[in-house]
């Protein structure tokens, strides 16, 4: 009888401590970008392992693939990445990973921009690069309205319960925990940076319309003349000046744009260039999705009281 | 478009509804409660802007579509439609391919004022670059390249312009085994360099060993290419190619040419690839080229190659700051027929290294060393050599348009005699269309 005991006992340990195992083993979730990665991690919670193949601050449009990110590729359960054609590199390092799933269509080929409505979307027949580095689908910075983080988390949520069905409900109920910080976290950014709303600013390349429009700010200009386009001499004097006159306080810039360019024209503007993260850990200290907006619109009010406050 | 504005208007209205009588009696006793309604009543007011454009634009389109179904083009596609004339030519231009155009000009003023190839500008090559998926696991890529040459640089300028076929294969990229396939007449997997078409080149020139081992513009020939993700324990890496081709590169191909044309030529290359922490990278390589150089297929041909490539990129500003060396090593053992002394073997080696360091966002600037002797099979230029020395300087408006501007110092040993050569050399080239991708270590 003793003997039956033990057995049995042995064998639900056996079960109890295998079972999390077989059932339990993690997705693992390649990223293109570091605020995917914190998203992913986020709706996935204890059940992914998640690696970005940026770092954080350099231009997503300008990646090169090296064959390394191939070969985490191929270890990768899902490939996530922001589709249209924000990450020009992304086709060709699919087809490299030599991995039928990877490919376009594939099981583990996630495009979180499905749902997302784009801004700045060309109208068609008018493309050209006269235009700059243009976007033909739209503006792919999407992904700096925090509301958007909900879809993309939607996004995720589905792409980990078709590989991982059994925890489903665990991703369901993530995201919406997710969907509710993001929400809390809007409203509470959007009050705390009510002395800016409707102000007019500057920006460096055109990544912050979301942001922008989440926020209640407008923008007056680009520093860049056209998109990718470095800007010279003339076109700063002609923005400072219109600036003025416009009484513009703050140039925005991302971490990948030319700083020295952007603190000129403040300079010159006699306004204030402030540094914002486009992406998580883009900037030290901005380590998750919900940082970066904090991050972003404590930014813009320390700026903006140093520049004398924005009209 | 809906998705834009998730659940807002679901919860958000009985809500405001909700707090609305509460906000109107305690107001004035609880600020915090007062500036919620106040956002409130704000994000509806916004909401309903928004709903109102919504509304304007979806009647706009509704229009634009009425006005297309009333339109001749529309009833013209019914009627196709319906006879079933057209069937497969409906997609129009939905399928075809990525189409981009290459530009390359160069201009050059020589000490070697005699030479007149050395002093006037040139256009290099022209090349149109298609490429489609053919089916999910394969893509076509189809390059033509039309490109300038003086006919006799030392007598009356005669400019001829060839058309060449540069590429035309079909590439199996995802085949099972972590195996890829490629078909067709594409550019050969020797070292580095000589993946590259002449737009992508790091500097004007092609290196003087590419140019003497492999020909003047690299080596491309037809026949099929198998490639291997190699599994390895360090989770590395490293892909092997095997390549079984016909030796024909071409006239001015050194190896795989001239009587060796009618024969078969094999190819290997081994990569290996590293990160080296978290901003540089490592790249090591083996080729390997051998075939008869004969018609009778008595005499062989073989070229060993050796390449190392070191990427770094500043971590912070990776765009801004970035320095890249390679450096190629190439040694060839070949038979050749001698007018007077029959069979001849021959050895030769060459390399070249260059350093390049990024100092501005668009600006590049990079050194070059080249050595090479010349395995030309049947002339006698065994005992030849060249070296060279350059500087140069680039710069990119953006991805699709850069300058070069280098300066060349050849000296060369020819049947026993040294000479030597200063050159100015301008480079420009811009693309026009869509923008295919190239190696990691090559500038946009």
């Amino acid at each position: 009888m003793s003997g039956l005991v033990k057995g049995r006992t042995l064998l639900l340990g056996l079960l109890l401590t295998w079972l999390p195992i077989g059932a339990g083993a993690e997705i693992r979730v390649v990223t293109t970008n570091t605020t995917l990665a914190d998203l992913a991690r986020q709706v996935g919670e204890g059940r992914v392992r998640v690696e970005s193949l940026m770092r954080g601050p350099e231009n997503a449009h300008n990646v090169i693939p090296k064959p390394s990110f191939v070969v985490k590729l191929r270890k990768a359960d899902l490939f996530v990445h922001l589709g249209l054609d924000a990450e020009p590199w992304v086709p060709n390092l699919v087809r490299a990973a030599r991995r039928e799933r990877m490919l376009p269509g594939g099981e583990g080929n996630v495009d979180v921009s499905r749902g997302i409505a784009l801004l700045e979307v060309p109208s068609a027949g008018a493309l050209s690069r006269a235009m700059g580095d243009i976007h033909v689908y739209g503006n792919t910075h999407y992904a700096l309205d925090p509301l958007n983080g909900s879809i993309i988390a939607g996004n995720l949520a589905e792409a980990f319960s078709r590989v991982d069905p059994t925890n489903a409900a665990l991703y369901e109920e993530q995201t919406r925990k997710l969907e509710r910080s993001l929400r809390e976290l809007t409203d509470s950014l959007q009050e705390r940076i009510e002395p800016l709303r409707g102000s007019r600013v500057v920006v460096y390349h055109r990544t912050w319309p979301y942001f922008l429009k989440r926020f209640s700010l407008e923008k007056l200009a680009e520093v860049e003349p056209k998109p990718g386009i470095a800007p010279g001499p003339r076109h700063i004097a002609d923005l400072a000046e219109r600036m003025k006159r416009s009484g513009i306080g703050l140039v925005l810039v991302e971490t990948y744009s030319n700083r020295k360019i952007a603190e000129r024209l403040a300079d010159l503007a006699e306004a204030r260039s402030v540094v914002l993260a486009q992406e998580v850990k883009a900037l030290p200290g901005v380590e998750s999705y919900q940082a970066l907006f904090r991050h972003n619109v404590e930014a813009l009010l320390a700026a903006s009281s140093e520049s004398g406050g924005t009209p | 478009m809906c998705a834009m504005r998730p659940a807002i208007p679901l919860f958000l209205i009985p809500l405001v509804l909700g707090l609305l009588p509460a906000a109107a009696v305690g107001a004035g006793e609880d600020p915090a409660l007062t500036l919620t309604v106040e956002r409130l009543a704000r994000q509806v007011e916004e909401l309903e802007r928004d709903r109102s454009k919504d509304r304007q634009r979806i009647l706009e389109l509704e229009e634009r579509l009425a006005d297309l179904d009333a339109s001749p083009a529309a009833a013209g596609r019914a009627q196709l439609s319906s006879s079933g004339v057209g069937r497969g030519g409906g997609q129009g231009n939905l399928l075809n391919p990525e189409i981009t155009a290459f530009v390359d000009l160069g201009g050059s003023l020589s000490s070697d004022g005699d030479n007149r190839a050395r002093n006037r500008f040139n256009l290099r090559e022209a090349e149109i670059d298609f490429r489609a998926a053919i089916a999910p696991q394969a893509d076509g890529v189809l390059v033509v390249a039309i490109g300038e040459e003086i006919e006799d640089p030392f007598g009356a300028v005669e400019v001829s312009r060839e058309f060449e076929l540069e590429e035309a294969y079909v590439n199996f990229h995802t085949l099972p085994w972590d195996l890829a396939f490629k078909g067709g007449k594409f550019r050969n997997a020797f070292g580095r360099n000589n993946l590259l078409h002449t737009h992508d080149l790091p500097q004007v020139t092609r290196p003087l060993a590419v140019q003497a081992f492999l020909g003047p513009e690299g080596l491309a020939t037809v026949g099929g290419s198998l490639s291997w993700l190699v599994p390895n324990p360090w989770e590395q890496y490293v892909e092997w190619n095997a390549e079984f081709v016909n030796a024909d590169g071409g006239e001015e191909s050194p190896i795989l040419g001239g009587a060796a044309a009618d024969n078969p030529g094999f190819l290997s290359h081994l990569k290996l690839f590293s990160d080296v922490g978290d901003t540089g990278s490592l790249e090591l390589g083996t080729s390997f080229l051998y075939t008869h150089t004969s018609e009778d297929r008595d005499d062989t041909g073989y070229l060993l190659g050796a390449d190392l490539t070191y990427l770094w990129r500043d971590p912070q500003q990776p765009d801004f700051r970035s320095l890249l060396l390679q450096g190629e090593l190439f040694w060839s053992k070949t038979d050749f027929a001698h007018d007077t002394a029959g069979t001849i073997r021959d050895d030769n080696w060459g390399f070249y290294a260059f350093g390049q360091y990024q100092f501005a966002q668009n600006w590049f600037a990079g050194l070059r060393y080249d050595y090479t002797e010349f395995p030309n099979l049947g002339e006698r230029r065994r005992d030849d050599s060249e070296w060279g020395a350059s500087a140069y300087v680039s710069w990119y408006l953006n991805e699709a348009l850069r300058l070069r501007l280098e300066y060349q110092h050849l000296g060369r040993d020819r049947e026993g005699e040294g000479d030597s050569e200063d050159a100015l050399l301008l480079g420009l080239s811009f693309l026009i269309g869509s923008h295919p991708g190239h190696p990691y270590w090559v500038n946009r």
